[in-house]
């Protein structure tokens, strides 16, 4: 029907039609109403839906990138600069920073650039970074300065027209919207800001401030893993190195009581061989007396013989020629020559027994004598001129002498412990080399290195160097008793001596004097005394 | 502006001063869109300013009272047309929701179309002051719509306009205070 054409010839319309046709129209326009709303209603909640899903993703995509990242072994800075990159990147935010929380000279924490930044187009950006970087906020002071004042997050919609954002002003070309930044935390201190900046002005947006958050919460929980693995790793390493230490003390005192226990076997033969050398040494003296008595008397005896033989007294004759031939037999001139020989070798031999058990004393326990602050410099110029005069005159001797405290001990005894090492470098070096002394003040210590470019020690050698009785040298040229001694001195002073060496590379030997007075005894033995 | 409104004042006229007088008015008005109104079209603002002056003229009604009026029998064709809107809640309650209420009749149909904004200072339970800002300037309009909560809750509502966009101020102030529920205002 042709709603322009009248349903009647008259061209108007019955009342009661109307009023249906008016009827129907509100009820077709209450139901348009009604469906419209619904789908309005449903829409609405379906955008909602969508934006919240959205959110989420973001918050998860962020959430993950970040925590993957962080897993990685990475150090706080790298960890940083993920965290702004990553917020930058999933949020579309152009510009990332990171202030750091440092203390100032009272301790009151301010802020200052980290340095870390995220752009997505720099440029426009230079001349914020340049205020940025030399700028330092305190508690309250700009955008970080709030952030770490309350340490929660913080939205600024106009960054040009905040009260409190001093960079606004110094960048006056820049085109700068809105701003926010977010704490990140260390076992619930604040130890940085991270501020993002966009060029368009908006609103505070909750959700994405709430994954910010959250994510920053995840940074510091991994900076925290990070920060107590690191602990960790460091108590081990402590833990090792005390573990290697007490290993190395057991050892030293494996190594005292096994010199302890030759000081007193030491001490005891010394004792037990002195008084038969003493006696054997006055005999043999005494038979050489007697057997020179006896030689004086041969030219007499042997005139005497000569006489008797021209002797016309035929039994004088007879007898003499008897003694005579017994004299030949038994080669008596031979015997008294070569007897005044065995003599004088036996009491070398005995002055080597002799100087053997004072070496051996000399490692088992302490002379008397007094103690004296003794300048170890002087001590060793002088040492090396008596060695090096007998042992050393092919080679080099260089010196290194560091200014030495007084050093409080037994002249006498260092005297001859340095003596013992010294020899030993020498003969390392007879052929020819160079042998190195050098002195220096270590804490409350003298350190004298003395070095010699030698062969070296083989390393099987090393542990046994201070053992007594212990040498290279073929039998009969060394005692063995040198470094021993020397080790038994150092010791009794509260010191210590080490040896390095490697085969070819020469050796260095190092005895440590404390340079306070040695505590009374310190013994190497519980006879030593 | 939504055709409803238009709707409502031809049905209002209709039923309150004759057929004769709306057709009149849009005799004199002649509208561009030929006075074919359905509740789910929009229509230019001016129709309704036009339309409005044109019936003051006709019935020598001041133009606020015509709105006014308007805005309650709005009030009240919506209470029958959304009773959900109205259901479990106090004048109050109700004049709180309207921005939502609008917001959600108004852009279901149209998703792009401007909305008159009410914002709200709640801080006395028994008080409220409701502050309107719109281009159109209807505030006569939103006092017919708040004589028209308090008819349909049975709720005297007492209401001051201490300031106007027709003054020069840049919103409509209304404080309102409300009565007991069922008697008369």
């Amino acid at each position: 029907m042709n709603p322009a054409s009248p349903p009647d010839e008259s061209g108007t319309v019955p009342r009661a039609a109307f009023d249906r046709e008016r009827a129907a129209r509100r009820r077709s326009e209450q139901l348009l109403e009604e469906r419209a709303r619904e789908l309005f209603v449903a829409n609405e909640s379906l955008r909602a839906h969508v934006d919240s899903l959205a959110q989420r993703a973001f918050e998860l995509e962020l959430l993950h990138d970040l925590t993957a990242y962080t897993h990685e072994n990475v150090t706080r800075t790298q960890a940083l600069q993920a965290f702004v990159y990553f917020v930058c990147t999933k949020s579309l935010w152009p510009t990332g920073h990171v202030y750091l929380v440092e203390s100032d000279d009272d301790g009151e924490p301010r802020l200052r650039s980290s340095g870390l930044w995220h752009f997505l187009d720099p440029e426009p950006w230079a001349a914020f970074r340049k205020v940025t970087e030399g700028t330092v906020f305190r508690r309250g002071e700009g955008l970080p300065g709030r952030v770490l004042a309350r340490a929660a997050a913080a939205w600024i919609p106009s960054a040009r027209d905040d009260a409190n954002f001093p960079r606004a002003a110094l960048c006056p070309e820049l085109a700068l919207g809105s701003a926010f930044a977010v704490p990140i935390a260390l076992f619930g201190e604040v130890v940085a800001v991270a501020e993002f900046f966009t060029s368009a002005r908006s609103e505070p947006d909750a959700a994405l401030l709430r994954t910010v958050e959250t994510a920053s919460m995840h940074l510091g929980t991994a900076l925290e893993r990070r920060a107590r693995t690191k602990e960790l790793e460091l108590r081990v390493d402590e833990l090792r190195r005390v573990n290697l230490t007490l290993r190395s003390t057991q050892a030293q005192l494996v190594e005292s009581e096994k010199f302890a226990s030759l000081g007193v076997m030491a001490a005891g033969i010394a004792h037990e061989i002195n008084n038969p050398v003493a006696f054997v040494t006055s005999n043999a003296e005494t038979l050489r007396s007697y057997l020179h008595q006896l030689r004086g008397a041969a030219p007499d005896l042997r005139r005497l013989l000569e006489v008797a033989l021209a002797s016309t007294d035929a039994d004088v004759a007879d007898a003499a020629r008897a003694a005579r031939a017994a004299c030949e037999d038994h080669e008596i001139d031979y015997l008294l020559e070569d007897s005044g020989a065995l003599l004088t070798e036996s009491l070398i031999g005995l002055r080597r027994v002799r100087d053997v058990v004072t070496n051996l004393r000399r490692f088992a326990r302490s002379d008397d004598g007094a103690l004296a602050a003794t300048d170890l410099n002087g001590t060793l110029e002088s040492v090396i001129k008596i060695t090096a005069n007998e042992l050393a005159a092919e080679c080099d001797v260089r010196r290194d002498f560091a200014e030495l405290p007084p050093v409080r001990c037994h002249p006498a005894q260092i005297q001859q412990a340095l003596i013992q090492v010294l020899v030993n470098a020498f003969q390392a070096v007879a052929d020819g080399g160079t042998v190195s002394v050098r002195t220096r003040v270590v804490d409350d210590h003298v350190e004298i290195a003395i070095s010699d470019d030698g062969p070296g020690i083989d390393p099987d050698h090393l542990d046994k160097l201070f053992t007594p009785f212990f040498t290279t040298r073929p039998v009969g040229q060394g005692s063995g008793l040198g470094l021993s001694s020397a080790y038994g001195i150092v010791r009794r002073h509260g010191g210590e001596i080490r040896v390095m060496s490697e085969p070819g590379k020469g050796a260095t030997f190092v005895v440590r004097l404390p340079v306070a007075e040695p505590s009374e005894e310190t013994p190497l033995s519980s006879s030593a005394a | 502006m939504r055709g409803l409104v238009l709707t409502l004042l031809n049905q209002m006229v209709e039923e309150r001063l004759g057929f004769e007088v709306w057709e009149r008015a849009l005799e004199v008005v002649r509208p561009s869109s030929g006075g074919v109104y359905t509740a789910g079209e929009r229509y230019d603002d001016a129709e309704l300013g036009a339309l409005v002056a044109a019936l003051a003229d006709i019935t020598a009604l001041p133009a606020d009272t015509l709105v006014t009026d308007l805005g309650r029998y709005t009030l009240a064709a919506f209470a029958r047309m959304h009773p959900e809107h109205f259901r479990d809640r106090s004048a109050r309650e109700l004049l709180l929701s309207v921005d939502r209420v609008i917001h959600i009749e108004v852009r279901k149909l149209h998703p792009d179309a401007s909305l008159p904004a009410f914002e709200y200072e709640t801080s006395d339970p028994d008080r409220l002051v409701m502050l309107y800002r719109s281009p159109r300037r209807m505030c006569a309009f939103a006092v017919g719509l708040v004589e028209g909560v308090a008819r349909h809750y049975a709720t005297p509502i007492h209401h001051r306009e201490t300031r106007c966009l027709h003054r020069g101020d840049d919103h409509c102030r209304f404080e309102l205070a409300f009565g007991e529920p069922g008697l008369a205002a």
